[in-house]
């Protein structure tokens, strides 16, 4: 009998204890009768509303780990503020009841069994955060400065590790070393987390509650070769990490730059889902679509259609910014054929922001899909390609997508804008290898360079960047000067109409065009333009054996 | 008589230099973009040029900043004969962001000018060769360089054979 109640006991103690609480965000479920919600303070800074915030994030983490139990209400000024409607729609759809939660105290009352201590940082050193909040997702922890200390006592949590003083007069490398040397073997080799965005006195850990859920490494170390022993060291985890694997968050806006960051990432294969200030994740990520709600896309053509065009210009619009900065609400959507950017990551980590948007979407809203979050193709190496490209075409069934998209920015540090955003041809041969099944690809951010067509799947760039601070006179001076510098018909000029360019605007720019181009969704102008191949097939130039950065 | 001679030559001397530093300087110098006054650059975020005129023998400099590090500069030599056509080698098609035009396979435009007012008013034309999304194609470049009565503004006038919508460029000297 005794011997029974200590193999219970035990069991019982290993269950509460065990790292086994391994995390499920990433796979949307049913929605939860009822959560938490708590809204964080409106100031991010060390010494004003950060502590608090922080241990409501890091309490999100753990509360999260195993099922979506606490949102939290973000700030109408934080980054993602269009997200937070969902929250409505979780509760008008999903019939979540909310209970609201007044503060950190609340929060500890309600969720603080979920925590098996904390954690104290120092406020004297920033970074120390960020091992923090790795030591957390490893202990189970809330993250707490000293003035929250009382708080944690308060609510019956004990002091599992503590900072202050430890990393006095060490630099990053020195504290991300230490923290590697205590943590790094019980950290995930699926996730990392990059503290980056913001830097100095403010930090927004916005993606803290996935670090704590999946006890990922959190660090936010330099891609900048001037900066050789970050450098080093990021090298060095990046290259643990294993095929396939997610880094949320974004890189430190002080040390070094999205193209050197994107490429170094994507130099082993990892992609990021950014941004630091990524909202919700360990919440939005386990709620999948409503009862009865299912995504699909506008499609006019299969992959086997075959169109004839006619002798005109065929135009085709896509507004990669989305749903997210304003154009998608506005009354004139639906008028005219656009497509949208719509990843593949969206429906694993944040389906309930995908539904929320395409709820209304219209007859002339078109999906556009592709290896979605921050990765640039030209730097993956080969052996990491067809194990991303699986992952997409999965994705991309999934959303009824049909059609990928291609952004590469590896050469974001050549002095001239020119001829930056096209393949080597390589790397066209890859996407044409392993998404067999596409309609078509399109390639650029700004304007772009790189045709082609093989078996029936046109491969183009954008001709266009519209750009939303150009003046309307010039714009159409601009198009119009592409149809004369581009005399065969049919003419394909594809646009990328980016940030917050209305779509009434957009339509004001192509009625005043020569020649009455044809907007036409962007499946029917791929594969129009697969049916009269007037492109000049084209790559960018790469030398031989060349290497990346 | 010397001393009325020499005070005499004196003040013609101070007249001479006076009535040199009030004539408006030529194209000769260094100018910088008025952006607001221009038509877009981006995403340069300055421009200067600096050009040297000797007689018939003009050569500019285009001087592009972007953001903090990023810079890049081209030249143009010109013989201002109304004859001479000069081949110049072209590195980038830096002038437009917004669409793809690349310049064509030759890396090469041509160029002739003509001074439509010595010093101060000055003709160039250039031919040469883009490459866009169904290959090459030749425009033709008319472009004048004048230089305002105070010699203080230069403005650059230019006219594409593909684009009905000129361009206009204000500079200031420095």
């Amino acid at each position: 009998m005794k011997r029974f109640l200590f193999l219970l006991l035990l069991s019982l103690s290993l269950a509460w204890i065990a790292p086994g609480l391994r995390a499920t965000p990433g796979e949307p479920g049913p929605a939860p009768a009822t959560a938490f919600a708590i809204a964080v303070r409106d100031n991010w800074e060390i010494k004003g509303g950060l502590p608090e915030n922080a241990l409501v994030l890091s309490l999100q983490g753990l509360a999260n780990t195993d099922a979506p139990r606490l949102y939290i209400d973000y700030p109408v000024s934080w980054h993602f503020h269009d997200f937070s409607p969902v929250k409505r729609l979780y509760e008008e759809t999903h019939h979540v009841v909310f209970t609201q939660l007044d503060g950190p105290e609340a929060a500890l009352r309600a969720l603080g069994h979920f925590a098996r201590g904390y954690v104290v940082w120092d406020k004297q050193v920033r970074t120390s955060l960020n091992v923090a909040f790795t030591a957390a997702g490893i202990m189970r922890a809330v993250v707490v400065d000293d003035d929250l200390i009382p708080l944690a006592r308060k609510m019956g949590l004990k002091p599992l590790a503590d900072y202050r003083g430890l990393f006095e007069g060490q630099n990053d490398t020195q504290i991300y070393t230490w923290a590697y040397d205590h943590y790094w073997n019980q950290c995930s080799r699926d996730y990392l987390v990059w503290m980056g965005g913001a830097a100095g006195n403010v930090m927004e850990p916005g993606v803290a509650d996935l670090a704590i859920a999946f006890h990922a490494f959190v660090a936010d170390l330099s891609a900048d070769p001037r900066l050789p022993d970050e450098l080093a060291f990021h090298k060095r985890i990046l290259a643990q990490m294993k095929p396939g694997s997610f880094i949320f968050g974004w890189h430190p806006y002080l040390k070094d730059t999205e193209g050197q960051w994107i490429t170094l990432t994507s130099g082993y294969g990892l992609k990021v889902i950014g941004l630091n200030t990524f909202p919700n994740g360990t919440f939005l990520s386990q709620i999948g679509f409503s009862p009865g709600f299912h995504f699909h896309n506008n499609n006019h053509v299969t992959r086997n259609s075959t169109l004839v065009p006619e002798k005109k210009v065929y135009i085709a619009l896509e507004q990669s910014d989305a749903m997210g900065i304003g154009a998608w609400i506005e009354p004139e959507r639906g008028q005219i054929p656009y497509a949208w950017d719509v990843g593949i990551d969206g429906i694993r980590w944040y389906p309930g922001i995908i539904e929320m948007f395409s709820r209304d979407q219209k007859p002339n809203d078109y999906f556009v899909g592709g290896q979605s979050g921050y990765m640039y193709p030209v730097a993956v190496p080969a052996d990491r390609f067809p194990g991303l490209m699986d992952e997409m075409n999965r994705g991309m069934a999934l959303c009824d997508e049909h059609v990928v998209g291609v952004l590469d920015h590896t050469q974001r540090g050549a002095p001239v804008p020119v001829g930056y955003w096209d393949l080597p041809k390589r790397t066209v041969d890859e996407f044409y290898a392993y998404a067999p099944g596409a309609i078509g690809f399109v390639n650029g951010y700004a304007a772009a360079h790189t045709y082609d067509l093989r078996n029936g799947q046109a491969f183009l760039s954008y001709d266009y960047y519209l750009d939303q601070n150009r003046a309307v006179d010039d714009v159409v001076a601009d198009l119009n000067e592409l149809m004369r510098l581009n005399p065969k018909r049919p003419y394909y000029l594809f646009i990328h109409v980016r940030e917050s360019n209305s779509i009434k605007r957009v339509k004001s720019i192509i009625a005043r065009l020569d020649e009455s181009p044809e907007v036409v969704p962007l499946d029917t102008f791929l594969k129009l333009a697969a049916g009269n191949k007037t492109y000049a097939t084209f790559y960018r130039n790469e030398p031989p054996h060349s290497s990346l950065p | 008589m010397k001393i009325r001679f020499l005070a005499c030559l004196c003040l013609a001397a101070c007249g001479f230099v006076c009535a040199a530093a009030a004539a408006p300087a030529g194209l000769s110098g260094r100018w910088k973009l008025n952006l607001d006054r221009s038509s877009a650059i981006k995403p340069w975020s300055a421009e200067t040029v600096v050009i040297h005129a000797d007689g018939d023998v003009v050569t500019i400099d285009r001087r592009f900043v972007w953001g903090m590090d990023r810079r890049v500069s081209d030249t143009t030599s010109v013989r201002a004969d109304g004859r001479t056509v000069l081949a110049n080698p072209v590195a980038y098609w830096i002038d437009s962001w917004y669409n793809n035009a690349y310049i064509g396979a030759d890396h090469l435009k041509r160029v002739s000018g003509e001074w439509l007012e010595p010093g101060r008013v000055l003709k160039i034309e250039t031919r040469l060769s883009l490459n866009v999304q169904q290959g090459e194609f030749p425009i033709h470049i008319y472009e004048e360089y004048r230089v305002s009565a105070d010699g203080r503004t230069l403005t650059l006038l230019e006219l594409r054979s593909t684009r009905d919508q000129a361009l206009t460029y204000v500079f200031t000297r420095e």
